[in-house]
């Protein structure tokens, strides 16, 4: 965990450091311990752009592997993760609404609009699971393939919206799907941050059951373990973390399953300590995936969504090589 | 050692589904503590089921007492403190050493143990069974038989009155299914704990416990000692088999199957 800490400090100050102005990687440190040594210009790129961006991958990094990490738990699926199970693109669908046809919610800020929707839309998502998981002799296969069947759906629905959307607003939906830290303010990073250190504790504070939940639904019921409410505490946890992140970054894949997967290799599924680990984990793949997402092109930042699948696709084929040789 | 002193006492008991009941109005002699007994019969007869029932995991009706503890009464936070249950097997690919396993057992459990009795009460438990040198090893890299070792170490830790194993020697050879059964007898005695085991060995059932309950598919078809349950016509007309019940220099019942009765299907 130390090294993995150590590592994710690492990256961000790297995340901090790189960027496309003219700014040296020093004097970008520099600006953010002693913000006064920086001229105007330079303090906002590093206090209104680069900072903002980096503790915002931390943060998305960390809540989407904790989502990740508890959904796999409860739905007894390593596969599992807000990206492959909906979330994402529900929020998608949210998103798709509002910058296409406009439709939002009344009372809702313009600027908070897209982000309101896509909210909305990927806490939906999770809620429609936690129905599903409500009623009687539901499985959490079942779970899993209504989660993939929504994937679908959502999908398919965006698509249709983006058959009917005007070029411009094509543009800004493509952009805004690819998932970008580019999103990042400090009104954001102060919602997230709350979010995790108020609902952060719950998760914690489960950490017993959902270690005994892996050792089998019967067993974890003999232990008396109201096991369906355990489930659907941690899916609304899951609704909360995915929901808000995706909202503020769009749609980020594969952190939500591979910072759960580097926890388990490292610390096993003792969530006491399995929990900490995927959400160091995830910070780190994030901000990494920050750090070459502006490495890529000269001068130029790629969404980090892209990124975040460039390095989660290799990653999920040797994990599946890897269980296929272990079986 | 507090033990147990209560009796387990089962009437008019059914156990199944919403729509379909398996156990259908069951009621049986009551249980002495410190006492083995086998719940045998075919495949299908509702021997899972109604070791789930008793375990407060399936839909039940009836009465289950323990002394003069309504256990269908409870939560199953409460009921569980009472009755532990070992289901057939540990899944497989969970990357949880054998002491995890058993904290998350012991801290998750009704007024659970702190962390440092947790820790010691593991530790013994595991050092009753004699795989405390398995303790740091991951759940995955256990071979069947200390997977079943640590799967029963899960179930005791509690110290329940009551306690229900699912087939604990399926897939065992001999040498561990005789460790596993001896541990159960011991333990049981030492305890005063209830034990209710599903065994589909009729000769291993014979050999260790002092009452076997028979199921079949249309009820409870006997409830007595070895002795007395395993007949020629029990086997017979419940399992269908034509075979011989034989009793070995040590007086247990061995049983020698000849052919099939009537073809049951499978």
């Amino acid at each position: 965990m130390a090294v993995l800490a150590i590592g994710a400090v690492l990256a961000f100050l790297a995340d901090i450091a790189i960027g496309p102005s003219s700014l040296t990687a020093m004097e970008a440190v520099r600006g953010v311990l002693f913000p006064s040594e920086l001229s105007g210009p330079r303090q906002i790129i590093v206090w209104d752009v680069r900072l903002p961006q980096a503790v915002m991958a931390l943060l998305v990094g960390a809540a989407l592997s904790l989502a990740g990490a508890e959904m796999q738990t409860i739905l007894n699926n390593p596969l599992a993760s807000p990206f492959t199970l909906g979330v994402s693109s529900a929020a998608s669908l949210g998103a798709a609404l509002a910058i296409v046809l406009g439709i939002g919610w009344p009372g809702i800020d313009i600027t908070w609009l897209i982000s309101a929707n896509a909210f909305i839309f990927a806490f939906g998502s999770v809620l429609l699971l936690q129905a599903l998981s409500r009623l009687r002799g539901t499985s959490p296969e079942t779970l899993v393939l209504f989660g993939i069947a929504m994937v679908f759906t959502f999908n398919a629905l965006v698509a249709v919206i983006q058959f009917i959307a005007s070029q411009e607003a094509l543009q800004q939906l493509v952009f805004w799907s690819m998932g970008s830290l580019s999103r990042a303010s400090w009104d954001k990073i102060a919602i997230l941050a709350l979010i995790i250190v108020l609902v952060g504790p719950f998760s914690l504070s489960a950490s017993w059951p959902m270690t005994a939940l892996r050792l089998g639904e019967d067993r974890a019921r003999s232990f008396g373990i109201n096991v369906p409410r355990l489930r659907f505490m941690a899916l609304l946890r899951v609704a909360i973390f995915a929901g808000v992140s995706v909202a503020f970054v769009g749609t980020i894949g594969f952190i939500g399953l591979v910072g759960p997967h580097i926890a388990r290799l490292l610390v096993g599924e003792d969530h006491r300590f399995f929990l900490p680990t995927a959400m160091l984990s995830g910070a780190l793949v994030m901000s990494l995936s920050s750090v070459v997402a502006k490495s890529i092109v000269p001068g130029a930042i790629l969404p980090v969504g892209i990124v975040t699948a460039l390095i989660g696709v290799p990653f999920f084929v040797a994990l599946i090589f890897f269980r296929r040789e272990r079986t | 050692m507090t033990q147990t002193t209560q009796l387990l006492k089962v009437s008019n008991l059914s156990v199944g589904y919403a729509k379909r009941k398996v156990i259908d109005n069951l009621t049986l002699a009551p249980f002495q503590p410190g006492t083995l007994t086998a719940l045998v019969g075919p495949n299908a007869a509702g021997k899972s089921t109604l070791l789930r029932g008793l375990a407060g995991l399936q839909r039940a009706t009836g009465a289950i007492h323990l002394g003069d503890l309504d256990l269908l009464r409870l939560q199953l936070p409460e009921y569980s403190r009472h009755v532990g249950y070992m289901p057939q097997s540990l899944p497989q690919r969970v990357a949880l050493t054998v002491y995890e396993a058993m904290l998350s057992a012991l801290r998750t459990s009704h007024g659970s143990s702190s962390s440092a009795d947790a820790r010691q009460i593991a530790l013994a438990t595991l050092e009753r069974l004699g795989i405390a040198d398995l303790a740091m090893r991951g759940l995955d890299e256990l071979s069947g038989g200390q997977r079943q070792l640590a799967s029963l170490a899960q179930a005791i830790a509690r110290r329940p009155s009551v306690l229900l194993l699912d087939e604990p020697t399926s897939a065992l050879d001999l040498a561990h299914q005789h460790r596993v059964m001896s541990a159960v007898q011991e333990l049981g005695r030492e305890r005063g704990t209830i034990t209710i085991v599903v065994l589909h060995d009729i000769a291993l059932a014979a050999r260790w416990c002092e009452r076997i309950l028979v199921l079949s598919p249309r009820g409870l078809a006997a409830d007595a000692e070895p002795k007395i349950a395993i007949t020629p016509d029990t086997l017979a007309s419940v399992y269908g088999v034509q075979a011989r019940v034989e009793h070995c220099s040590r007086g247990f019942v061995q049983v020698m199957v000849d052919g099939i009765v009537c073809d049951r299907g499978i």
